[in-house]
């Protein structure tokens, strides 16, 4: 029998078992297999569940009546379906659900990485023990943990391709090659070399990983296009049984917004991520990716693909697999029977204060650390244990209980890090992968399709979170202090003559004391300004507000900055206005320092008027929210889709689209025509006003305290 | 469709009789016309609320009620609500939900068999369901139902399905086009 020892890379179904792939120590990639039965259950009406069992004795399973605990309603009689065919599962499910769709069903689409998680305790991307007997797995041993918090860095193979230009735009010429230090380029124009020249690379180098810029939506689906045009076959995959697997793409409603995801193409053996159609790539990197896999039991590629509330679910389902829980296919628990007064009292978010309008000097912001997990470990807040005292552990607070501790973990050796140390980037980059699985787990708790979801639940959060603030607040004005605002999980403090961070730290400890949950300093401002709304000067914006810290760096949330349809140059206007003012000292240096802002404004807006403003800078950014048919007043982006339209371009909702403001019939020049707008079309006065705008903003808090500086 | 059509702005309570299934259809669910019904039958006794579509609005509710009376509690704890967020739990929801001799309103019942996540197949199958809990419901207390619109024209069918089974339609009647003069100042 033959052994190794090496990183889990990759887990995928076959009509015989599983397929698994190993990074040795020896730098080898091993491809080994499993065989491995699972396990679906079917409950409801017994003459119903004989019907299945008469179904289902035909096919190629193993039936059993049995008992299982199903979260909510606790132990129940079902039908145990085994199949030792996991790739056929999905199609045989789907079949059963058609048949008998009044039953419930549980485990049926569990993803197959879970299950095989859940009986070996072995996690994608940790490092295992295999004994082998001609490919066949006969027994395996994790050597890991993924809550390590140092874990062994894996020694990938990157293979990155990118074309010269967006695909969508214009037709690349070259296609920029890039592994370990070596970059170089392959020509597009004829198929054929391009083909043979990327198909030696790819035997040459064997990639872990062939990390790409379009690669989902046109690069892949290009190279099968060119495959069968010249007859050069060219199969991506690792295993070389496997076809590139593809996804359509849609349009879905998420976090508010209907968001686009173009068409995904998957390897098998290897891994393919598109940095462009990759949710958080930008934010937290293939490291980030990485963790999120390892944590949450999703394979890289469709973990950097798809949202962190897919990674919760994930996590959910496995901490069931491993304590006998069923997970159900669909969520029918429904929201118990409430007064008007009781809805009334429970239906609420988090607490929001209006902040004092204006500029405040020495004002520190503490922040709850991860304040809703938090509260949903310490209280045992789970669907099943909402409203019961002494409850044992619920499934959520289970799940995320190590997901908190590594965070608070990897948070305090970053706080511990020289900025400067090589480790910051990477243990920033996977503290930011773990912050966004503990952000939308609180959101789950009341998700509609949240498979442990109780609406009851949800609303216990932020219960306990409006109280655990209001006790802060009552031990910050014991203590002396003004609390000038709070939102959701923080306070915004001020005394006079508190100015250094130490000086805080008593009023952390007392909090923190008094509420059971971690709370750091985010930092002390020189000043920070709370926004009025620009309707009514007298109404404060909650979420809008900007300052300075002691160290000079800015902090800035709701403002022109912070948003996406925002011009790079309103934005770089914007930025240049906060740091003229950020080497104020005092909110009255900041009026001093108003000339100096209006002075760079006039600069920016004649360098705009003589053309000195390169376009792309000017270029703004908007989601399309329906269909372009459905606009009855068509916004700017549906105006310049419609331009693009034209050229045959088709657009689903969620896609977004750039476009210049510009003085033509319609207002709006799409960025991607091939025509470049003239520069004396281009609509300065509308770029003036967005610029007026933004640093109106800026500007506002200080003017009461400019007037009566020049009166004098 | 077994009754009449009747415009919103009538005067529903007349209407309201055990054994009836009135259904009210407007581009927003009755939105308003929705919570002024649940205040006036609040006033006089207790109402079961079902909420498909997140139409429930509780403040707009409790300041229709300070309007008619100071005693605000004795009315807003006659009202019982529930939500469901999905068909699935709607189905769950009616089907638990016993016949008592009170009320029933139905907000937006379609709302989230709209939803194309749900299989067409699987919508129809499951409001079949509602509407069978519908009318047990209805043997014993009026049920009122608001709908709207699907975003796709292919749920159509869900609409006629329910009101087909309802014994009165109330629909909105579209506003009037009226001429208006450009303002010269």
């Amino acid at each position: 029998m033959a052994e190794a020892i090496g990183w889990l890379l990759d887990v995928y179904a076959e009509d015989d078992g599983i397929n698994l792939w190993l990074l040795t120590d020896d730098d080898k990639r091993l491809h080994l297999r499993m065989e491995f039965d699972i396990t679906f259950y079917a409950a409801g009406d017994f003459n119903l569940l004989r019907q299945v069992w008469k179904y289902l004795k035909e096919k190629d399973v193993k039936l059993e009546r049995t008992v299982r605990r199903d979260l909510f309603l606790g132990e129940r009689d079902v039908m145990a379906v085994t199949t030792s065919n996991p790739a056929g599962l999905q199609k045989m499910f789907g079949e059963l659900q058609r048949q008998f769709p009044s039953l419930d069903y549980y485990d049926a689409d569990i993803p197959i990485t879970l299950r095989f998680i859940a009986r070996t305790n072995t996690y994608l991307l940790g490092r295992c023990h295999v004994r082998f007997d001609d490919e066949w797995i006969q027994s395996i041993e994790p050597l890991s943990s993924p809550w390590e918090i140092d874990p062994t860095p894996i020694p990938l193979r990157i293979l990155t391709l990118a074309p010269d230009c967006n695909p969508a735009i214009r037709k690349p010429k070259q296609l920029h090659v890039k592994y370990g230090q070596r970059e170089y380029s392959l020509f597009l124009d004829s198929p054929r070399p391009f083909l043979i020249g990327l198909k030696a690379d790819l035997q040459r180098l064997d990639p872990d990983l062939i990390l790409t810029d379009y690669g989902d939506t046109w690069l892949f689906p290009q190279l099968g296009a060119w495959s069968e045009e010249t007859g050069i076959e060219l199969n991506p995959n690792r295993d070389e049984n496997r076809q590139i697997m593809t996804r359509k793409a849609d349009s879905y409603f998420a976090y508010g917004q209907v968001t686009y995801r173009g068409a995904q193409s998957h390897l098998f053996g290897r891994w393919h991520i598109d940095r462009k159609n990759a949710m958080s790539f930008g934010e937290y990197g293939l490291e980030g990716a990485m963790e999120q896999a390892r944590v949450t039991g999703i394979g890289v590629q469709e973990m950097a693909r798809k949202s962190p509330g897919a990674g919760i679910t994930a996590m959910q389902m496995l901490t069931a697999l491993c304590n006998a829980v069923m997970v159900p296919v669909q969520k029918q628990q429904v929201e118990g029977t409430k007064t008007l007064s009781e809805l009334i009292r429970a239906d609420h978010g988090g607490l929001i204060y209006q902040p004092l309008i204006g500029l405040h000097g020495n004002v520190a912001q503490i922040d709850f650390s991860s304040m809703y997990p938090a509260i949903m470990v310490k209280h045992n807040i789970s669907p099943e244990t909402v409203g019961l005292e002494n409850a044992p552990e619920g499934l959520i607070p289970k799940t995320l209980r190590p997901l908190l501790e590594k965070r608070l973990m990897l948070k305090n050796i970053l706080s511990d890090l020289d900025p400067r140390d090589c480790r910051v980037e990477i243990l920033k980059a996977r503290a930011a992968a773990l912050k966004w699985l503990l952000v939308v787990c609180f959101g789950y708790l009341g998700y509609k399709n949240a498979r442990f979801g109780k609406i009851e639940s949800h609303e216990a959060v932020t219960a306990t979170s409006r109280e655990l603030m209001l006790q802060a607040k009552e031990v910050a004005e014991d203590m002396g202090f003004t609390v000038i605002h709070m939102y959701v999980d923080c306070l915004f403090v001020q005394q006079e003559g508190f100015h250094k961070p130490s000086e805080f730290t008593p009023l952390m400890n007392a909090i923190e004391e008094k509420t059971g949950i971690p709370i750091a300093l985010e930092g002390v401002f020189k000043w920070v300004a709370f926004l009025a709304s620009k309707r009514d000067a007298r109404v404060p914006v909650p979420n809008q507000y900007f300052g300075a810290f002691q160290d000079g760096t800015l902090k800035y949330r709701g403002i022109e900055l912070r948003r996406r349809d925002t011009t790079l140059w309103v934005r770089k206007i914007q930025l240049k206005a906060l740091e003229v003012l950020a080497g104020a000292n005092t909110p009255h240096e900041f009026a001093d320092r108003i000339p100096d802002v209006m002075a760079l404004v006039e600069c920016a807006k004649r360098d705009l008027r003589i053309g000195r403003v390169p376009l792309g800078e000017l270029v703004i950014r908007q989601r399309l929210s329906r269909t372009i048919e459905a606009y009855k007043t068509p916004s700017p982006a549906a105006r310049a889709a419609l331009q693009l339209q034209a050229h045959g371009r088709q657009f689903a909702p969620g896609q977004s689209l750039e476009f210049l403001f510009a003085r033509n019939a319609t207002g709006v020049h799409a960025w991607e025509l091939d025509e470049t707008l003239d520069s004396g079309r281009l609509d300065t006065k509308r770029y003036c006003k967005l610029l007026d705008r933004a640093v109106q903003t800026v500007l506002d808090p200080g003017k009461p305290l400019l007037v009566p500086q020049r009166l004098l | 469709m077994k009754g009449r059509l009747y415009s919103v702005g009538m005067d529903i309570l007349p209407v309201l009789k055990t054994g009836k299934l009135i259904v009210i259809y407007t581009s927003d669910a009755a939105r308003t016309e929705s919570m002024i019904l649940i205040a006036e039958l609040g006033l006089r006794g207790e109402v079961t609320i079902m909420d498909g579509g997140n139409r429930y609005r509780p403040y707009q509710v409790a300041k229709l009620l300070r309007t008619k009376t100071v005693d605000i509690s004795t009315a807003a704890n006659r009202l019982f609500s529930r939500r469901a967020f999905t068909c699935y739990e709607m189905n769950t929801l009616l089907s638990s939900t016993p016949s008592l001799n009170q009320p029933y309103l139905i907000l937006d019942l379609l709302n989230t068999f709209y939803d194309d996540h749900v299989p067409t197949y699987e919508a129809y199958r499951l409001l079949k369901s509602c509407l069978s809990q519908i009318q047990r419901l209805v043997l014993s207390v009026p049920v009122v139902v608001t709908l709207a619109p699907p975003l796709a024209e292919e749920r159509d069918f869900l609409l006629e399905q329910v009101c087909r089974q309802a014994d009165e339609v109330i629909i909105q009647e579209a506003p009037a086009c009226q001429p208006t003069q450009p303002s010269l100042f």
